[in-house]
């Protein structure tokens, strides 16, 4: 457990900040007391004890044989009311169950593996890393016991990659693959991880076996965001598209039906597809009412269409729900720009929530450096920790987002060439990202190359203008001078 | 869903006056997402077959039972399901050669999810017979179609033509094992452990399993590792008729396959219980037990079972007691494979003729496998009691 840096006082920390600190620190505190390891829990409640009163209770049949056209419809899609909405209640009382069964016996490896798989879930559900940290737990309590148990080894992969120690992830799926050469789940994270160093050949191998040996959403949903990152738009469209469709036939409900909605959601608003995009940002949003996920894509739509009170309200529905440091920076933003009366302050409140929750994360601050380099560059914020930061993260972590905030970084901090030495890296993946063509654009302009700079900064706003609103806004003024 | 919006306005006036205060009580971490995170990569619960039962429910009826949903947490399990692309089916094989001649095939549809979280599927089933019952598709004659029934609600049963009933939906496991005695006692046979010791010896359990010290028996502690858990089940009763006639022998097991675009792909397989996780060491293996049909089993799964069961009789011959010869061995393997469930209809002997769900597999088979040395690992029945009346496994906990 990281040890916490005490900040100082500030005096132009706002209550409303405080106000959404204190909750988080509840929150966090709150659920790691719930299930701590040694607390006796209480069984969950009782299920309600409901009739279906839509049949009769015997079903009589046609003894003649019944035509049954439509039985076999390959989809699990149902009737659906209002589910989703009881998710996270539904694995609270999952963990609550197999945290108990552990408190019982430590040496119950099923439940002690099925507690760390909750905590996965609800972590998912509500963006509370704490949820990582206790699934780590339980995956130890396991490996305490049985230091082979693949699964505990390869679900911990996956918590480790969720805490950015990509090169532990990594480290440990290689060691799980040495006894278990086609373990999908150690594939998988083995992908994962390496597609977050930078290691696209490595997570382009890992993925294939895990799809190879488990063919499901999961695979073809990590086979997507690899070509994507790869600047195979079509084949990422492909795959998050079939992700979504094996997803419903896996019967995919809550938090996880809306991750392949929103991802390809994603896909297609950086091909420039909004409307298409909305549609699956709101199919997101209606299988799992609490992605936060859903929320910020549809204020980033709301955004680009220049409707920012939208925006405003979409974000604001997210950060009610995990108050992330980029919803933050990104609300503040579209206060700064719809400039109402009373916004500049509302913005200046979220901006010094996305410096207090960094400082407040301690030594766990890891976690957003990247963030927090790319907001301190954004908004011309001290370059020098910006780049100490991205500079820092890219000494392991040597993917094309890391080479990006690293040059991003470099440009606010007046070292243009340096930057455009970092970019060069970054575009080299040819990963088709308006984010980064942005970027490049403006260090040739900063160095400049106008031609180039007018060239990349159009293809970046014909390719996705709704990647950041103010970003997109400086674009198009820096455009304008160009012409 | 917690609301941390109310917090927020609720706590206000906490959180001012006491952010400092509670800073101290570790880090704050929401999520700080730089990249998204994929979903678990998991297979999928709802054809993974838990247990398969054959048991004689009158002289001329047998009730076959097959489970999916493994360890299915209670808040889990209202919203457990079928999966409606998966196809599952009892293979009855008639005549000795663990090839299926009858084959029941069940398909879920039109899932209905109700608002309290439970839901309902259509459930149709098909009978087919000789060559068209070894394949795995869904063909044959439509003799059933019902509702799944509703968790916390009444049970609701189909009849089948022909004679007979059907039901499927949420249900209490009927399995009862000490599986994490068991886990160790296994890990600890094939680290070459040979002294029995005693159950419930907490400290030598805590030994890991490859310690020098460490005996078979001390992990086992009477717990029932699927106690409060549910499962998913398909429960046929059937006239013994439609499954080769009162008084004839036949072999019993049950698959699932999943629909992909190249046809049915086999995930699950099972007839006696726990044969997988007994004889099987390797992952690699089981998936490979899972894949094959019960007529390839002597050729794939022989010389592990032979395998564990010499490890297992050097275990009896250490503790005094006397092993199995290798004719023995050789005799015993060739009884548990092919891995079909047998029953001879309307018998009313227990398990290893078919299995009834009360019955005590385990320590049946313990005492099989180890010429009687072993005769129980401590759970001697299952947590909640079964019904005396069709689908006779309880209601779901």
């Amino acid at each position: 457990m990281a040890t916490l840096t005490r900040p100082r006082p500030r005096r132009s920390v706002p209550i409303r900040l405080l106000a959404v600190v204190g909750a988080m620190l509840v929150v966090v505190v709150v659920s790691q007391v719930a299930s701590h390891l040694g607390t006796p829990t209480s069984p969950p409640a009782p299920a309600p004890v409901v009739v279906d009163p839509l049949r009769p209770a015997i079903d009589d049949l046609d003894a003649g044989g019944i035509n049954v056209a439509g039985a076999d419809a390959g989809s699990d899609a149902g009737t659906a009311t209002d589910h989703g909405v009881s998710d996270v209640a539904r694995i609270k009382a999952d963990i609550e169950f197999w945290s108990g069964r552990v408190a019982r016996d430590h040496d119950d490896f099923i439940s002690s593996n099925r507690w760390g798989i909750s905590e996965i879930e609800l972590a998912r559900a509500t963006g509370d890393l704490s949820a990582f940290l206790r699934a780590e737990a339980a995956f130890d309590t396991t490996l305490a016991r049985d230091p082979h148990n693949d699964a505990a080894l390869g679900y911990k992969g996956s918590v480790l990659v969720s805490l950015h120690r990509f090169v532990d992830a990594a480290a440990l799926a290689r060691t799980i693959l040495g006894r278990h050469p086609s373990d999908p789940v150690a594939l998988a994270t083995l992908g994962d991880a390496s597609l977050e160093l930078g290691d696209l050949p490595a997570a382009r191998d890992a993925y294939a076996g895990a799809n190879d040996v488990a063919r499901s959403a999961a695979t073809l949903g990590r086979l997507g965001h690899l070509a994507f990152i790869s600047g195979d738009a079509a084949g990422a469209l492909r795959a998050t598209t079939a992700a979504l469709a094996l997803a419903d036939s896996e019967g995919a409900e809550g938090e996880r039906a809306a991750f392949y909605h929103y991802q390809l959601a994603d896909v297609l608003i950086s091909t420039g597809d909004r409307v298409g995009a909305r549609k699956q940002y709101a199919a997101a949003l209606t299988a799992d009412p609490g992605s936060f996920l859903a929320h910020s894509g549809l204020a980033r739509v709301a955004a680009a269409n220049g409707d920012f009170d939208e925006a405003i309200r979409q974000l604001s529905a997210a950060i009610a729900i995990v108050p992330q440091p980029e919803f933050l920076a990104r609300r503040g933003d579209l206060f700064t720009m719809r400039a109402a009366a009373g916004d500049a302050k509302l913005a200046a409140d979220d901006y010094a929530t996305v410096e207090a929750i960094a400082k407040l994360a301690g030594e766990a601050a890891g976690v957003y450096d990247r963030t927090l380099a790319l907001y301190l560059a954004n908004h011309g914020l001290d370059p020098a920790r910006a780049v100490a930061l991205a500079g820092a993260e890219l000494t392991f972590r040597k993917d094309v987002y890391g080479y990006d905030a690293d040059a991003w970084a470099l440009l606010a901090a007046g070292r243009p060439a340096d930057a455009e030495s970092m970019m060069s890296r970054a575009l080299a993946f040819g990963t088709r990202d308006a984010k980064l063509l942005y970027h490049a654009g403006m260090i040739a302009n900063a160095l400049g190359q106008s031609d180039r700079a007018r060239t990349l900064l159009r293809e970046s706003l014909a390719l996705d203008p709704s990647f950041d609103p103010l970003q997109v806004a400086r674009a198009r003024a820096t455009l304008a001078t160009l012409r | 869903m917690r609301s941390p919006r109310k917090l927020i306005g609720g706590l206000g006036l906490l959180a001012v006056a006491g952010t400092v205060a509670a800073i101290g009580a570790g880090p704050l971490l929401v999520s700080g997402a730089d990249h998204l995170d994929s979903p678990l990569v998991k297979i999928d619960a709802r054809v993974d077959i838990t247990d398969v039962y054959a048991w004689r429910t009158s002289a001329s009826t047998t009730t076959l039972a097959v489970n999916v949903n493994p360890l299915t947490a209670p808040a889990d399990t209202k919203g457990a399901r079928f999966r409606q692309t998966a196809l599952y089916e009892i293979k009855v094989d008639t005549t000795g050669d663990a090839v299926a001649d009858i084959a029941y095939r069940i398909k879920f549809s039109n899932l209905t999810r109700f608002s309290d979280g439970t839901n309902t599927q259509t459930f149709t089933v098909k009978r087919a017979i000789g060559a068209a019952a070894r394949r795995t598709e869904w063909t044959g004659t439509t003799v059933a179609v019902g509702r799944t029934s509703r968790y916390g609600g009444t049970n609701r049963i189909a009849a089948v033509a022909g004679g007979g009933i059907a039901f499927a939906g949420p249900r209490d496991d009927p399995f009862f094992f000490d599986l994490v005695g068991f886990k160790h006692l296994k890990s600890r046979v094939l680290a070459g452990r040979q002294d029995l010791g005693t159950a419930n010896d907490v400290t030598n359990c805590a030994l890991a399993d490859d310690d020098a010290s460490a005996r078979l028996l001390s992990c086992f502690t009477g717990s029932d590792t699927f106690a409060g858990t549910n499962v998913s089940s398909i429960v046929l009763k059937l006239p013994n008729a439609k499954l080769g006639g009162t008084g004839h022998s036949v072999g019993i097991w049950a698959t699932t396959a999943i629909q992909t675009k190249s046809g049915w792909q086999r995930i699950d397989r099972m007839g006696r219980p726990a044969i997988n996780t007994v004889f099987n060491i390797t992952d690699g293996e089981k998936d490979l037990s899972n894949l094959v049909n019960p007529a390839d089993d002597r050729s794939t799964m022989k010389d592990t079972t032979v395998a564990v069961l010499n490890a297992l009789s050097a275990v009896v011959v250490h503790a005094g007691a006397t092993g199995y010869t290798p004719a023995q061995i050789n005799a015993i393997a060739n009884t548990l494979l092919p891995d079909t469930l047998r029953i001879r209809l309307g018998s009313t002997a227990g398990f290893l003729n078919g299995r009834k769900p009360a019955d005590d597999v385990i320590n049946a088979e313990f005492s099989l496998v180890t010429n009687g040395a072993l005769t129980s690992d401590g759970v001697n029945a299952n947590d909640k009691a079964f019904l005396s009346a069709f689908p006779y496994l309880a209601a779901p906990h």
